[in-house]
């Protein structure tokens, strides 16, 4: 930059500091928070979900926690799953214990096994999807 | 009142604080009435457009992404409310080839200016600043008085970056143009 634009540089932003500004009325301000509380009552519209994320990781540590002890708990019948080929040791004996204590004589049949894997694994993948959506990595 | 970081008012207005957005609307409410005013020419219009942005700028606030400054999200609000107002008025009238650059004063001293009084000074300023072309004028404020750069400028205008430019260059030459008319004008009129 030339020290003559330099130089009118300064002159231009001496005369802006010293003139451009202009003042709106007193009552702009006003105005403004009138219309604000008088169109939305008070509030600005923010999103909070229902469930927070720290609930959600909660939810998602008991999960696992629960799929993990079911998969990797102890099994003193030796009954296992099997599922295409692979055998999983599946402690069906706690959970059995747990619904009998509760309210009736349970047995849990295969299918039903094969239902709650199901199950557990299709929610904990979902909520991954959705704190993925939420953390923008998706979009 | 000094003023903290707009980011400290913002998180405040979005936890449905109001007064804090009063006090955003406070700090910066010159300079948006200020740009409303290069384009529409008109006080109370200009203080229309200025209500009007401030009153979308907080309906919108939760898309504001933090990207860039608050000022430049909430000028191109303006920019936008007063050009879609004054779209057929002014600005489908403005052409990068209708207005002749006036000629040279680059470097000329603007002698009378110095000898007003203060009032007096920004009265002419004023009015010489309100003679420049609507175009001219907000990239002028944005530029010397809002202290945004070219990109911002850019940003918030959607002009090229040549555009802003050519209207920075000719909006110094007329804006010194116009002082020096204004200062003649005054001189005859006490002669």
């Amino acid at each position: 930059m030339s020290s003559d634009k330099i130089k009118n540089d300064d002159v231009i932003k001496s005369i802006f500091d010293e003139g451009g500004l202009e003042k709106p009325s007193d009552s702009f301000t006003n105005s403004i928070i009138n219309t604000i509380k008088t169109q939305s009552g008070d509030s600005v519209f923010v999103y909070k979900p229902v469930i927070s994320r720290s609930a959600w990781l909660v939810i998602a540590f008991v999960g696992i926690a629960l799929f993990a002890y079911l998969f990797f708990g102890f099994s003193p019948e030796g009954q296992g799953l099997d599922l295409y080929g692979f055998t999983l040791n599946f402690d069906t004996s706690k959970i059995k214990g747990i619904l009998n204590k509760i309210a009736f004589s349970f047995e849990i049949t295969p299918i039903l096994k094969t239902s709650l894997i199901a199950l557990t694994f299709f929610t904990f993948s979902n909520l991954i999807i959705f704190e993925l959506r939420n953390r923008s990595f998706f979009k | 009142m000094n003023y903290r970081e707009d980011n400290f008012y913002i998180k405040k207005v979005l936890k449905g604080n109001l007064p804090s957005y009063a006090i955003l609307v406070e700090k910066h409410k010159s300079l948006v009435y200020t740009l409303a005013l290069r384009i529409s020419k008109n006080h109370e219009d200009a203080e229309e457009i200025g209500q009007d942005a401030f009153l979308k700028a907080y309906n919108s606030l939760n898309t504001f992404k933090q990207e860039s400054k608050f000022t430049t999200w909430l000028y191109k609000i303006v920019y936008n409310t007063a050009v879609s107002r004054f779209r057929k008025k002014h600005i489908e009238s403005f052409s990068m080839e209708d207005s002749p650059i006036q000629e040279s004063i680059q470097g000329e001293h603007i002698d009378g200016l110095d000898i007003m009084h203060h009032k007096e000074r920004k009265k002419i300023i004023s009015e010489a600043i309100s003679r420049l072309k609507e175009d001219e004028g907000v990239v002028m404020t944005l530029f010397y008085l809002s202290e945004n750069n070219i990109k911002e400028i850019e940003e918030i205008t959607g002009l090229t970056n040549s555009n802003i430019k050519i209207l920075l260059h000719r909006g110094r030459k007329n804006l010194l143009f116009e002082l020096k008319k204004i200062l003649k004008e005054e001189i005859v009129d006490i002669l």
